[in-house]
């Protein structure tokens, strides 16, 4: 159902969202988020325990060379 | 009636600012748009009030005219051209509302469900077209008279004498 | 004396510089004086033809040597005064003579670079001015507070979709629907006392103003080819305006008339 209401909601969410996504744009621009806000690491950096072989000791992470 | 005036004066150059700047004009030229415009509105104001009572049309052509007058005068002294500033502050008296109405009224002439609604529609297009079109005219025909009869100010304008 | 590479020199430059006046948005005779006033001091010949998207100019020495045509389009216009104020007064200067063709386009080459006025600052202007805009038509505090925020949002999108290179035509109607819409708040949330008002003044800044200004200057000057692009330029803008304003409104239940 279009009512005045939903048209009026629909254009404000649009303009607000446009406006968000620019900063958004501006900020990832200006380097804002250089470090990741969410980032998964390695399997080595995730699950390295101290003795481990360190990383140019072994050349590849998951044995797999076949 | 003074603080009326003055009220139309001081949004009328508000109103310039920012509408002058859409166009870039040149920074020192803001504050001469802001001035020229509020004495050509609120003149058009007074004109249009009901002790003079004049037509739209007429109002605006006389406060064009003014407002011609004053960028010509402000001209050599600012060393820009008359109409860099000229035009930006004639646009509050631009008629929008009448222009758009125009428009308005022909599309609901398409719109229409028999020969009376079109008539009125058409009518409506009519009236305002023809009223936006005479302020246009009339605004540019009254701010252009002051440049051609000081041409030799507003064409000499941006000369650098100094050089001489 | 002006020899043939001097001529097509300058010739070049003159067709170059009133194509970025046209551009910019100087009228017409704007564009013939300060031409006429530079070949003059050259000892040239010119004549200008102003076409609606090129100039032509025909340039020929004045101890009658063969005449020579140079074109040069105008490209998409950018109204900007202080570019027209510049150029001014470079012709000035070309016209007194402390500045040679060399210098003058180095000159001309830098004033197109002119950068335009910040956007942030011409944003809030305008929002300001279609506010008070809203107060000369009658509009209470209320009004002038909707008109400020959907001016704002309309000529953001505005900027927005300029820069992201859209057509002119469909920036007007989509930002006069967006504004005319959220200018419609005062009617849907009954905020102040003429919400009437606040709708009707809320696309104003859309209106094409110099553009109608510059095609009657025109057509009193008889320049008429340029009256007649100008004028349909601003005319079709100011149609799809009132497209967008109409279809804003309809949505929002509220009657122009």
């Amino acid at each position: 159902m279009i009512t005045p209401m939903t048209i009026w909601l629909c254009v404000a969410g649009s303009v607000l969202g446009l406006i968000a996504l620019r900063l958004v744009n501006i900020a990832a621009k200006n380097g804002f988020f250089r470090h990741p806000v969410f980032d998964t690491g390695t399997e080595r950096e995730e699950i390295w325990i101290p003795g481990d072989p360190l990383p140019h000791e072994t050349c590849d992470d998951y044995d797999d060379d076949f | 009636m003074i603080a009326d005036i003055l009220q139309d004066a001081f949004f009328a150059a508000i109103a310039a600012i920012g509408f002058a700047s859409i166009s870039n004009p040149p920074r020192n030229t803001y504050l001469y748009c802001a001035i020229i415009a509020a004495i050509g509105h609120s003149l058009r104001f007074v004109l249009m009030q009901s002790m003079l009572g004049l037509h739209i049309v007429a109002a605006t052509g006389i406060a064009a005219f003014a407002v011609g007058l004053a960028a010509v005068l402000v001209s050599p002294r600012a060393r820009i051209p008359a109409e860099t500033f000229l035009f930006p502050s004639l646009l509050p008296m631009i008629p929008g509302i009448y222009a758009y109405k125009a428009f308005g009224g022909l599309a609901m002439c398409l719109l229409h469900k028999n020969e009376t609604d079109f008539m009125h529609y058409f009518y409506l297009f009519a009236d305002n077209g023809l009223t936006c079109v005479f302020i246009i005219l009339a605004m540019v025909v009254g701010a252009t008279m002051p440049i051609f009869m000081f041409k030799h100010i507003s064409f000499r304008a941006t000369r650098n004498t100094d050089d001489l | 004396m002006t020899t043939i590479s001097d001529t097509a020199e300058t010739g070049r430059f003159l067709c170059d510089y009133a194509a970025c006046l046209l551009r910019s948005g100087a009228t017409c005779i704007r564009l013939e004086k300060n031409v006429q006033r530079m070949a003059e001091r050259w000892h040239l010949n010119a004549a200008l033809t102003i076409m609606p998207r090129n100039i032509h100019l025909s340039v020929c020495t004045r101890d009658g040597g063969e005449s020579t045509m140079y074109m040069s389009p105008a490209g998409p216009s950018a109204i900007s005064y202080d570019i027209v104020a510049r150029l001014s007064r470079l012709s000035w200067d070309v016209a007194d003579g402390t500045v040679d063709v060399g210098r003058a386009r180095s000159i001309l080459a830098e004033t197109e670079r002119t950068p335009a006025a910040g956007k942030w600052w011409v944003l809030l202007a305008v929002s300001f001015a279609n506010a008070s805009f809203c107060r000369l038509f009658g509009g209470d505090c209320a009004a002038m507070a909707i008109v400020f925020f959907a001016t704002m949002a309309g000529y953001y999108v505005k900027q927005t979709m300029l820069a992201a290179h859209a057509d002119v035509r469909i920036v007007f109607a989509v930002c006069a629907f967006i504004s005319s819409v959220l200018g419609a708040t005062g009617s849907l949330f009954s905020i102040g006392s003429t919400p009437e008002i606040a709708i009707a003044t809320s696309v104003l800044y859309l209106v094409p103003g110099i553009p109608f200004l510059n095609a009657f200057s025109d057509m009193l000057d008889r320049h008429y080819i340029c009256f007649f692009s100008r004028m349909t330029d601003a005319v079709i803008l100011t149609c799809c305006l009132s497209l967008g304003l109409c279809a804003g409104m309809s949505l929002m239940r509220a009657g122009m008339f």
